[in-house]
């Protein structure tokens, strides 16, 4: 430890990462995650082909030299479509999240902390919301809207926002009733600095899990809009459009369905598994 | 001249709702006494008897149903958000559970400077200074500031805790069981810091707890808390002396002493009544040996003779009190206290 006093501003960052560290399993669902993001970034790098220029002389041809996991129906690239649409669906991940986190979490903060009125009004209309099943409110929201990718995302947001709401005015309530909130009171802190500074960073880890397996039911509600046509438009590549493709090839072509299937099911665990590590490391040990 | 805070009729009722079944929780149920500055009051009592809530009544942490605070002269009920602020960088409470009371998720330079920040009391290099001169006022290193709270032990957090409440120079300072979440050896320590900075800073003290003997150490008055209600006050000597209040005598006859021989005692049966439905009268007849007709009908007023206030129909006519167990009025054995003085080692190394 070095002598001087001043601050570090990256200390609990430091400390999460060496908690990380301890954990094989999330560094390697990290990695993969990681992974994902670099293909995303470098895509057309990537990619041999164009994942948009058809061939009709190689339509639904099986894995081979050239076509590493085959060709589709109007005999498109299907490696490169993948690693295109690796883009719409880390993006199908991460928006809607962000939707969710960044709507509901002032919400259950609200109806947390001031609790009465406020909080039975806010909560009744949550419960109405969270009646209506999740992809059902996606899919009706995503066709009003209209189709398209960023209507899709935004459904998918805004359809699962009750349980973060539910999520956030938990944590609010369980952190509101900690004698460092009473401390912070006594204190004479105001009630936005009380919410902030000492609320906010306590509520994080029930609501980063729940982010990371939003992440995950996201990219499976986008795969789901897409197969349905309410999300990414053809001919552009998203993993659900690709596997609503494959359904009407799936005995003559399997390889079409199980590239974009097996991507998914690899990114969702892994989004699982970070998740789950994340909060182990973000837990300060209390006691 | 006023006394530093004075408390009259303080009522708090917490209505508990029941669909069929409305209740009423009496935690306070018209308390009245004063502090003067520099002074210690200890105030004690069984769990459940509305100690906390009257501690908290007095910082308007939580509303009170009825009554008055006032504080320096000013009444604090009805002031504005931003007028009890400013009330607030004068009173100052150390909490009970030193694990509950700070935020893991903050430094511990950031716990201590908080009450300097909300207050705006000096700029962050002079901020940091104060932080470190506090941490080293209650035994603490400078260089823990960079630590969080988990990296602590009970007492070192406690001393945190103080460090806290100490960084506005309080002139009244709430102290809510401080010391009963701690280990016996580092109680001591906790209670001399206390008691040192009381002296040092002239600030005046609420002391609460249900632990006589440590009330003993730091107080200067205690009074005597039973179900919402204060049954006995009197100066620290007096009380311990001649206890005039049956309560009072069974809480002291209760302090745990190595007994040489059995004396007569009061020992309490059953627990304290349900608050929601308080016995009529005096609030201790139940449990009380010397209880008659009067005291189940008619609840006794504060009589005061002498400094020292009672609420008992029947003090004058009491038996008198055998006293307090040799064992805790003796000056501890030679050898016993340098055994003693070796905990404080440890403690402060365990860091």
């Amino acid at each position: 430890m070095s002598a001087t006093i001043a601050m570090a501003p990256d200390t609990r960052l430091r400390r999460v990462l060496r908690q990380l560290a301890r954990q094989p399993g999330t560094l390697l669902a990290a990695a993969v995650v990681l992974a994902f993001v670099l293909v995303a970034v470098f895509a057309p790098l990537i990619a041999p082909f164009d994942p948009l220029r058809s061939n009709f002389l190689a339509v639904r041809r099986p894995p081979s030299d050239l076509h590493w996991l085959g060709t589709d129906e109007v005999g498109r690239d299907v490696l490169s479509r993948v690693i295109h649409g690796t883009r719409i669906s880390l993006m199908a991940g991460v928006i809607p999240v962000l939707v969710a986190v960044g709507l509901s979490v002032p919400i259950g903060l609200i109806a947390g902390y001031r609790g009465g009125w406020v909080d039975a009004v806010l909560m009744r209309i949550t419960d109405a919301m969270l009646a209506i099943p999740f992809l059902i409110v996606a899919i009706a929201l995503a066709a009003f809207l209209g189709p398209d990718m960023i209507n899709a995302m935004l459904a998918i947001g805004l359809a699962s926002l009750p349980v973060f709401i539910r999520l956030a005015r938990g944590a609010a309530l369980a952190v509101r009733a900690e004698d460092y909130v009473e401390a912070a009171r006594a204190v004479g802190a105001s009630p936005m600095r009380i919410a902030l500074r000492h609320m906010l960073p306590n509520m994080a880890p029930p609501l980063l899990v729940q982010a990371s397996i939003m992440a995950a039911t996201a990219i499976i509600a986008e795969a789901s809009l897409s197969f349905l046509g309410l999300g990414q438009q053809p001919p552009a590549p998203s993993w659900g459009s690709m596997l609503n493709a494959a359904q009407r090839h799936m005995v003559a072509a399997p390889w079409m369905a199980i590239a974009p299937g097996l991507v998914i099911f690899v990114l969702v665990i892994a989004l699982n598994v970070l998740g789950d590590g994340l909060r182990d490391a973000l837990d300060v040990k209390r006691h | 001249m006023s006394p530093l805070l004075e408390v009259t009729g303080l009522r708090k009722h917490f209505s508990l709702g029941g669909f069929f079944r409305r209740g009423e929780v009496r935690a306070v149920d018209g308390v009245s006494f004063a502090i003067e500055a520099g002074e210690t009051l200890g105030l004690v009592g069984e769990s459940g008897c509305g100690k906390s809530t009257l501690g908290r009544l007095i910082l308007r942490l939580v509303e009170p149903s009825a009554g008055n605070v006032r504080f320096r002269g000013q009444e604090l009920a009805g002031l504005s958000a931003a007028a009890m602020v400013a009330q607030r960088r004068d009173m100052q409470l150390v909490f009970q559970d030193p694990f509950a009371s700070l935020n893991p998720a903050m430094t511990v330079r950031d716990i201590i400077a908080e009450p300097l920040e909300v207050h705006r009391i000096d700029t962050t290099p002079g901020i940091d200074r104060r932080v470190a001169i506090l941490l080293t006022r209650v035994g603490l290193r400078p260089d823990h500031a960079r630590r969080y709270p988990h990296e602590f032990s009970g007492g070192q957090r406690q001393r945190i805790g103080i460090a806290r409440a100490l960084a506005l120079e309080p002139l009244l300072l709430v102290c809510d069981e401080p010391v009963s979440a701690l280990d016996v050896s580092v109680q001591a320590q906790i209670l001399n810091l206390l008691r040192d900075v009381q002296r040092e800073a002239g600030l005046a003290m609420l002391f609460i707890s249900h632990d006589l003997m440590a009330v003993r150490q730091v107080a200067s008055r205690v009074a005597v808390m039973y179900l919402g209600r204060l049954v006995e006050t009197a100066p620290t000597a007096a009380l311990f002396a001649t206890p005039r209040h049956p309560y009072a005598r069974a809480l002291l006859d209760a302090v745990p002493a190595p007994e040489v021989e059995r004396r007569p005692r009061i020992v309490l049966e059953g627990d304290p009544p349900n608050p929601m439905d308080p016995p009529p009268g005096c609030h201790f007849h139940p449990r009380c040996p010397f209880a008659t007709e009067r005291c189940r009908a008619e609840a006794p007023a504060l009589e005061v003779e002498d400094g020292h206030a009672v609420a008992c129909h029947h003090w004058r006519w009491l038996p008198p009190w055998p006293g307090l167990s040799p064992a805790l009025t003796e000056p501890m054995a030679p050898r016993l206290a340098r055994l003693l003085g070796h905990f404080r080692p440890i403690e402060e190394t365990s860091a």
